[in-house]
């Protein structure tokens, strides 16, 4: 089995920052785009702070459990979602719900998508709409969920309700190999 | 109750459940400081808690399952803008030395 980017990275091997940076960073670029879209922040510097705490991060990921895109999709999620709050405590954001879920979401994973993607996709498919629904909104576009509920109209705890059945849904149905233990979260 | 909160055997307690919540909040939308306090006062009281499958749900395991639902939705992006790469290169190619240089000092 070939060394992962982030194993290289974390021996010090400086071209792989290169080839990290082609592998994921438009996924990294894509994500702070729509979840930062309307609080005012700088994206270059959001995904900067995202790839530091990866690079940095490198020597704890462990690829006998889990993937290196998913562990630097959650660190990207974390980090992002922080960033909105810092930006929201700082000022009064206003933000338009103008992004609205439909029965087809921009699942796009084609035959060109890795098997840990094209599993994850048609599980989410399988799923109950109203529990699609807010999983797109929290993990898609990065919205909190009380501005879940505000733009689906519905309260608060049903939202939280949908997610958590929802993503344990998801999990059961992606089985063990998203069963990563503690190499996938940072 | 959820699927998640079938835990193997028996059971799932308010305290296992309200873990569960936290967990699968924590992973879609982040917690304030006190949820995050009160999710690590619970990791250490609770006992492990399994699937109907039996398999462990960890913290890992349920932020696992968000990020490949990221993945799969954010499938097919468009590459880094050529300046932002430049810029992030240089900053990765720093924090990789600054990385190295420290783990060397660690050892000696």
């Amino acid at each position: 089995m070939s060394e992962t980017y982030l194993q290289r990275i974390a021996r010090g091997d400086e071209s792989a920052v290169a080839a990290c940076l082609d592998e994921f960073g438009g996924t990294v670029w894509s994500l702070a785009e729509r979840y930062l879209r309307g609080f005012g922040e700088d994206l270059e510097d959001a995904v900067q702070d995202v790839f530091v705490e990866v690079w940095r991060s490198a020597g704890r990921f462990d690829p006998s459990l889990g993937s290196e895109a998913a562990f630097i999709a959650t660190i990207a999620h974390r980090r992002l979602i922080d960033r909105q709050r810092r930006a929201q405590t700082r000022r009064a954001v206003q933000l338009e719900d103008d992004r609205v879920f439909e029965a087809k979401p921009l699942v796009t994973a084609g035959a060109d998508v890795h098997d840990e993607a094209k599993r994850a996709a048609a599980a989410f498919e399988s799923l109950a709409h109203d529990e699609k629904q807010v999983l797109w909104y929290a993990l898609y576009q990065g919205f909190s969920h009380e501005r879940i509920a505000k733009a689906i109209d519905v309260p608060l705890g049903t939202v939280k309700t949908r997610i958590r059945r929802g993503l344990a849904r998801l999990r059961e149905l992606l089985g063990p190999q998203t069963m990563p233990g503690k190499g996938v979260s940072p | 109750m959820s699927d998640m909160t079938r835990p193997n055997p028996g059971p799932i307690n308010a305290e296992a459940q309200r873990l569960l919540d936290l967990l699968a909040d924590r992973a879609t939308g982040g917690l304030s400081a006190p949820d995050q306090a009160e999710m690590e006062a619970l990791l250490r009281r609770v006992p492990p808690l399994t699937d109907a499958a039996g398999r462990p749900i960890t913290p890992e395991a349920v932020d696992a399952a968000a990020a490949s639902l990221m993945i799969a939705l954010s499938s097919k992006p468009a590459p880094l803008p050529a300046e932002a790469r430049a810029r992030l290169l240089a900053r990765g190619m720093d924090v990789v030395r600054e990385t190295a240089s420290r783990d060397r000092k660690s050892v000696v």
